[in-house]
């Protein structure tokens, strides 16, 4: 089958150098897109070809769709890979996509619709009998409305958008009075996030664990799945640290689940890579959440575990071609995690942290991976996603993963700016986390995670090196006839008694 | 030259002997065995301390305050020469002028939405503005009971960390 003469990658960041290096590896050209702001990105440096889409914000730049298109027909791009975010779940972009005569690396319009809309997504799971969590079918109109429905299926309850996905446009609901601002800022936040403001309601499940399931489909009608992610430990609903296997995975419950996003996948007429994700409860009762109808930030996991290059079977099924296995081939060995390194400060309430890194080193060795979208000098700007790098490690056993995943993480130095990773090395210590005890409620239950500001240790280290600093940039800024000669006895008596007069 | 850093509570007098092709370091007047190199020009030192090794990254951020990170935690200290203390010591302070709080973004952002106006009384904890920033909502919040005596921003203006947002006048 031929293969595409070019692939635009319609994104940035650590995901478009993700797609760029597999199209590198399968001989294909890529194409970069920049906005004004990313010019200067790792992305563009990467790329065989790269064009300017249009000024800093993404709107008009990387969710600019007739931008990109005219850029895809003009370089003569045959495909399009849309990473995720952005546009990598909007039916309407696929569908100008191939009517333009492009191939989209994903699933097909209709199936990115369907199971894009969370509330189609439920009834279609509903109808094939694989369970749900309680809740509304239809989106809500008004706070009224969510206020009846959450006294029926009893609170706790979360509001979420209807086109939502990474935690925006969802809001957790205690009680009755908290609605209707709750209800405010949901709509707002959907509709500023995705152009939509529709809200479904469902009930709250307490300590249940996230847990997706990889789906792989061609378009001959067969479709496997890739096993497990665990993605328990999120932030605001932000997931933070993904692995596989899941600890608390049976093998009759990954059998039962796995069939299940198979199931749900066939019938919503899926092909190409998504992913199905559930919650499931302490009693290993699962519920269909939702499914991302794109490739995952978390893929590399899976990739470690399967041995499947994700990306490159995206870009193979998309040309038409067969899947290479039955499902009875796909086997895994050893465990692997995977945790997102962000903009933000992981001592001080994880605030987004912008501004230059100075110094860069990214960790590496055996059983370590990282997929990163920055460098030395770059500026980190407040108008995108603040994920920089992902970093995966892979060992036999879980144990062994945590242990080097606690020493690559003390590798990684990003300088600059703050970052997760502080909040990572006290995770990676915690005895509940090292059991594999852990929710999506994880952080709230041990809030010192998130907020720990411990002091470092080595104080006369710091005492002589912020010293030596500091003499050395009086040297630089040094102008003759300056310098007094302060070697010339001790004025610190003379400082003893001024200080006592203050 | 003597120093003085002060890290957290405790304050260290660190002597430096400058003979141009060695320098010597004498901590609260002990002599300090170590060797060092600069390893990359932005900051970054490998220290050996007594045979121990660190590796530190060290930042100015603004005069005499560092910013050091080892092991992946911060440190921050203050470093100042004895001229330089003498300095601070004989500069009178500035006045404390108004009593008004200055609320400050935590963060930089983009301001999605203004919810206080002037000479409007706020309670501690009210919502005075939302900012967005990397894509999610931040709620500013009163830090005290008062009047909003002034608003330094405009909806949809782009503001930095620790800008001023706010000025409240604490009530009696």
């Amino acid at each position: 089958m031929a293969t595409f003469r070019k692939i635009l990658v319609a994104n940035r960041g650590e995901i478009a150098v993700r797609i760029i290096r597999a199209c590198r590896e399968l001989g294909i050209p890529a194409v970069a897109i920049f906005s004004d702001a990313d010019r200067r990105s790792l992305h563009v440096q990467l790329a065989d070809e790269a064009y300017l889409v249009g000024p800093a914000p993404s709107l008009q730049s990387y969710l600019n769709q007739d931008r990109i298109l005219e850029i895809a027909r003009q370089c003569g791009a045959d495909a399009v890979h849309p990473g995720y975010g952005f546009l990598a779940e909007n039916a309407d972009f696929a569908r100008k996509v191939q009517k333009a005569g492009i191939r989209f690396i994903g699933p097909p319009p209709e199936a990115i619709e369907l199971m894009g809309d969370k509330t189609a997504a439920r009834k279609l799971a509903r109808q094939l009998g694989v369970p749900t969590i309680p809740g509304t079918t239809e989106p809500l109109t008004s706070s009224d409305e969510a206020v009846s429905v959450a006294a029926d299926v009893g609170y706790p309850v979360l509001l979420k958008a209807a086109a939502g996905g990474g935690g925006k446009g969802m809001r957790l609901v205690r009680e009755p009075e908290e609605m209707a601002s709750a209800f405010r800022a949901a709509q707002s936040e959907a509709h500023s996030a995705f152009g939509d403001g529709r809200i479904y309601i469902e009930k709250y499940i307490e300590e249940p664990r996230h847990i997706e399931f990889q789906i792989l489909g061609d378009q001959h009608g067969h479709l496997i799945h890739l096993f497990e992610r665990e993605c328990s430990i999120q932030r605001r609903h932000q997931k933070l640290v993904e692995e596989s296997p899941s600890v608390v995975m049976t093998e009759t419950l990954r059998e039962e689940m796995g069939q299940a996003a198979v199931r749900l996948a066939r019938a919503a007429g899926y092909t190409n890579a998504g992913t199905v994700e559930f919650l499931v409860d302490a009693n290993r009762n699962y519920y269909f959440l939702e499914m991302n109808t794109r490739l995952q930030v978390e893929h590399p996991v899976t990739e470690w575990i399967t041995g499947i290059d994700l990306v490159k079977e995206q870009i193979r099924l998309a040309r038409g071609e067969r899947l290479l296995w039955q499902q009875e081939d796909i086997r895994t060995h050893g465990h692997a995690i995977e945790v997102r390194v962000y903009a933000e400060d992981a001592q001080s309430n994880f605030m987004p942290s912008t501004g230059t890194i100075r110094f860069m080193q990214e960790p590496a060795g055996p059983g370590v991976r990282c997929d990163s979208g920055v460098f030395s000098g770059q500026q980190v700007l407040p108008y995108y996603d603040p994920l920089l790098a992902k970093l995966i490690v892979w060992a036999p056993t879980r144990q062994e993963a945590l242990d080097r995943l606690k020493r690559a993480l003390m590798e990684y130095l990003i300088y600059g700016i703050e970052t997760t990773i502080p909040f990572f090395l006290r995770l990676v210590d915690h005895p509940e986390f090292r059991k594999g005890n852990i929710s999506t409620h994880f952080l709230e239950k041990y809030p010192a995670l998130v907020s720990g500001k411990e002091a470092g240790d080595g104080e006369i280290a710091g005492v002589i090196v912020s010293t030596l600093h500091h003499l050395r940039e009086r040297k630089r800024t040094f102008v003759p006839g300056n310098h007094n000669s302060e070697s010339s006895g001790s004025r610190w008596k003379l400082l003893g008694r001024l200080e006592g007069l203050h | 030259m003597r120093y003085r850093v002060r890290i957290g509570e405790k304050t260290y007098e660190l002597e430096v002997e400058d003979n141009h092709s060695q320098l010597k370091l004498y901590l609260d007047g002990k002599p300090v065995d170590f060797d060092y190199e600069i390893i990359h020009e932005s900051g970054l030192y490998s220290l050996i301390l007594g045979g121990k090794h660190y590796r530190i990254w060290v930042e100015n951020q603004k005069n005499g305050t560092y910013l050091l990170k080892l092991n992946q935690k911060s440190i921050s200290a203050e470093v100042e020469n004895e001229r330089q203390a003498l300095r601070r010591l004989l500069t009178p302070r500035k006045g404390g002028g108004g009593t008004a709080a200055v609320v400050k973004a935590p963060m930089p952002g983009m301001v999605l939405r203004i919810d206080a106006r002037q000479g409007q009384t706020v309670a501690m904890g009210q919502g005075l503005a939302v900012i967005e920033a990397m894509k999610m909502e931040n709620e500013i919040r009163s830090p005290v009971e008062g009047v909003v005596k002034k608003i330094h921003i405009q909806q949809g203006q782009a503001v930095e960390k620790g800008a001023p947002l706010f000025e409240i006048t604490p009530s009696a």
